[in-house]
């Protein structure tokens, strides 16, 4: 079975998640972080799959709906989202992920699998579980958690991050949880597997003396006591905790390797249906390295950018390194460079918005410019 | 059961063969149109947007791509409790059974079906004709005549008329003629294959003709002329909007070409009249450095290295780098290697188009459409 908890706050995406958890971010032309990690559970096999909300999570139910397009309507398992709810009194709001798993313990139980993926959801990667799961039994691993090495982390990223240090066989012998230096570069994907068994029983822990987060207090000060290895993931992840980092997987995925690896490798990725036709290049149209999903309309020029569906560029417009979500609309005579316009932006005729490459513009979504 | 006001019964088993190699294992409803479509989509989305929720679908050639595509009709939200889509091949019975020997003989052959929702009305369609039509509309004009019949009819050029059903009418609608593909047409009103019929009147009509020898069970031959001869009161109901027949290649092509006018002849972005489709899994289509798009369509999951003009781009397709594609529809999951140029071609599902199948396949300014398959190229279809 699987579990994915989504109210995780190491991140700081501003106006992108003012409305919305990161997991239902749009991203990548069509679709949303969460798509990466409910297709990887059922490219694996995995067809019992738990979603824990916290705040907003409106949008995760409109979203996974009945959960068809992920093929997770079953009569037998299928997908279970749980709002928020009271753990002892904690009145709704978890204070972290073991309250979180607390508040569906029942769910978890009831279950009729042995083992468990545990998941956040602002990572997105392509990854088969089930050879991590094979790892997981070769080692005859208590838990086994998923980490990639991140060449470039800095002091900024690592305060978002939790990070490893293993020994060469791959045991986990510490563990920093946002440090602000980082100790190391393996960076945990918030990706771990074990038994339920196991797991109820350290969130039980947990929770019972007042403590809330799994890593932190479950499995860190069960290092000894338990088997805990790491399981090197080598393929690209897309870790969104920035507007900077939200921009730059955007932007890489204009490259063809970084798409093979994150959305084409594996399999497909899948999301929720939108019944979009395809997408106008018209008669004066220039575009150049570009992703663009269905339903756009483009009259003007269009260069590394991200379409997601159903935008229309009018004639005359230049966007250029911009990330453009669904339903927005860029008018005529317009120059967009390093924005990033959330959903249902219009941009009115003769504006123009520019961006730094390390600072791009984030336009909030429903906004007039 | 419960009871339906109107039951829709969608002609879908028609072999196409003018449509050479693209209706070689595929039934012609299910040839791709539209950037992401299936030519049946567009009569199903019809029934949806116009409230007709109990659809019959009747198959009988190469049906397995076809019924695979319909499934339990969720993409056009007919998977509904009572009604919704029911897919009606031919069978057997007891020590009978046989094929749809015509139109209206498949329709005859599932009487029981229609039947089981004991309707007032029922609407005959066929699943090889692109547009965008309001059937409840046709069906209020209808019920206001206290019609028997009431068939849907688009002016045509004269020139073509012969190749329709065309009907003479009085000025206030009603039919007094009626000539199934005249070779001196009276007039230009042709039929759209769209009916509405009473369901008393056509069950006495199908039970009547299954039983005489000389009939070939056909409405347009055979059903209609009949009800005429008889003095049953048939309306025609003009339909003023975009309307096309895209059983031959060149009509195909031509049609893909009408959605690629600015502003187009047929409007896939209307959202009061949405098209509904088996939405395929793919990421957005990318464009890359080296492409140029012009004039085109292009859907999810294509990838153009090459340069496009004036063409439709389904899902899934490959344009490879230093490419010439123009006036030219790529069907879905197609290959165009590098170095192809193609003018004025269809290409169909999965072919790969490699340069020597490009060279042979001309470069269309003669006016011939060639149409590339994973089977063999055919050249020479002049639009």
């Amino acid at each position: 079975m699987g579990i994915i908890y989504t109210g995780e706050r190491n991140i700081d995406l501003q106006d992108l998640t003012r409305a919305r958890p990161v997991a239902t971010l749009p991203f990548g032309g069509r679709y949303r972080i969460i798509d990466f990690i409910l297709s990887n559970m059922v490219r694996s096999s995995i067809t019992n799959i738990g979603v824990i909300t916290q705040s907003n999570y409106s949008s995760v139910i409109d979203h996974l709906g009945s959960g068809a397009d992920w093929d997770l309507d079953r009569r037998r398992d299928g997908l279970f989202i749980f709002p928020p709810c009271s753990v002892q009194d904690t009145g709704g709001w978890f204070k972290g992920s073991a309250e979180a798993l607390q508040s569906i313990a029942h769910y978890i139980q009831r279950s009729r699998q042995k083992y468990c993926v545990v998941s956040g959801s602002h990572m997105a990667y392509s990854l088969s579980l089930e050879q991590m799961m094979q790892y997981h039994q070769e080692r005859a691993a208590d838990i086994t958690m998923a980490y990639y090495e991140d060449p470039q982390l800095t002091q900024v990223d690592s305060a978002h991050c939790t990070l490893l240090q293993t020994t060469p066989d791959g045991r986990i012998y510490d563990i920093a949880v946002q440090p602000r230096t980082p100790s190391g570069r393996k960076v945990y994907m918030e990706l771990c597997i074990l038994e339920k068994e196991l797991l109820l029983q350290l969130v039980d822990k947990c929770v019972v003396r007042g403590h809330y987060h799994l890593v932190r207090d479950g499995i860190l000060s069960n290092l000894q006591a338990l088997q805990v290895y790491g399981y090197q993931f080598a393929g690209y992840v897309a870790r969104v905790d920035s507007v900077q980092s939200y921009y730059q997987h955007n932007m890489a995925l204009l490259d063809q390797k970084v798409r093979d690896q994150l959305i084409t490798s594996a399999g497909k990725v899948l999301t929720k249906v939108k019944n979009e036709p395809p997408t106008r290049h018209a008669s004066g149209a220039r575009v150049r390295n570009c992703l663009v999903a269905n339903g756009c309309r483009i009259y003007g020029e269009v260069e590394n950018s991200v379409l997601f569906r159903g935008v229309r560029i009018d004639k005359g417009a230049r966007v250029c390194n911009s990330i453009i979500m669904q339903g927005s609309h860029v008018g005529e005579d317009t120059l967009l460079e390093q924005v990033v316009l959330d959903k249902s932006v219009v941009i009115s005729p003769g504006k123009s918005l520019i961006g730094q490459a390390n600072y791009p513009l984030v336009i909030s979504k429903g906004v007039t410019v | 059961m419960g009871t339906k006001e109107c039951v829709a019964m969608l002609l879908a088993g028609g072999q196409g063969n003018r449509l050479g190699i693209l209706t070689k294992d595929l039934a012609k409803p299910a040839v791709p149109f539209g950037g992401k479509y299936r030519i049946i989509d567009f009569t199903l989305s019809n029934c949806t947007n116009s409230g007709i929720d109990t659809v019959g679908v009747l198959t009988q050639y190469e049906p397995l791509k076809l019924h695979s595509y319909l499934g339990i009709g969720q993409p056009w939200d007919l998977d509904r409790l009572v009604g919704g889509i029911s897919i009606l091949p031919p069978y057997t019975s007891g020590k009978r059974g046989e094929w749809y020997s015509g139109t209206a003989n498949a329709v005859y052959q599932n009487l029981r079906f229609i039947m089981q929702y004991d309707p007032a009305y029922v609407l005959v369609l066929s699943g090889d004709h692109v547009y965008k039509m309001d059937y409840s509309k046709m069906l209020a004009y209808h019920r206001d005549n206290g019609a028997s019949v009431t068939i849907a009819v688009i002016k045509v050029p004269m020139e073509e008329a012969s190749r329709f059903g065309i009907m003479t009418t009085r000025s206030d609608g009603r039919i007094e003629r009626f000539d199934e593909k005249p070779e001196k047409p009276e007039s230009n009103l042709a039929s759209m294959g769209v009916y509405i019929f009473n369901w008393s009147v056509l069950r006495t009509y199908l039970i009547e003709d299954a039983g005489m020898e000389s009939s070939s069970h056909d409405f347009g031959k055979d059903v209609i002329p009949r009800m005429l001869s008889m003095g049953e009161r048939m309306y025609a109901y003009r339909f003023n909007g975009y309307w096309k027949d895209v059983g031959t290649v060149e009509s195909l092509w031509e049609a893909h070409m009408d959605l690629l006018a600015e502003p187009p002849l047929f409007d896939l972005y209307d959202p009061s009249w949405r098209i509904y489709a088996r939405n395929p899994v793919e990421p957005p289509h990318y464009i890359a450095p080296t492409a140029q798009v012009k004039g085109s369509i292009v859907s999810e999951g294509s990838v153009v290295y090459g340069q496009v003009e004036h063409s439709v781009i389904f899902h899934g397709v490959y344009i490879g780098p230093n490419t010439i594609v123009r006036d030219s529809v790529i069907m879905p999951y197609a290959e165009i290697e590098a170095g192809v140029e193609l003018y004025k071609a269809i290409v169909a599902e999965q072919a790969v188009v490699t340069q020597n199948s490009a060279a042979e396949g001309g470069d269309g300014k003669a006016g011939a459409i060639s149409v590339y398959s994973s089977l063999a190229l055919t050249r020479n279809y002049t639009a």
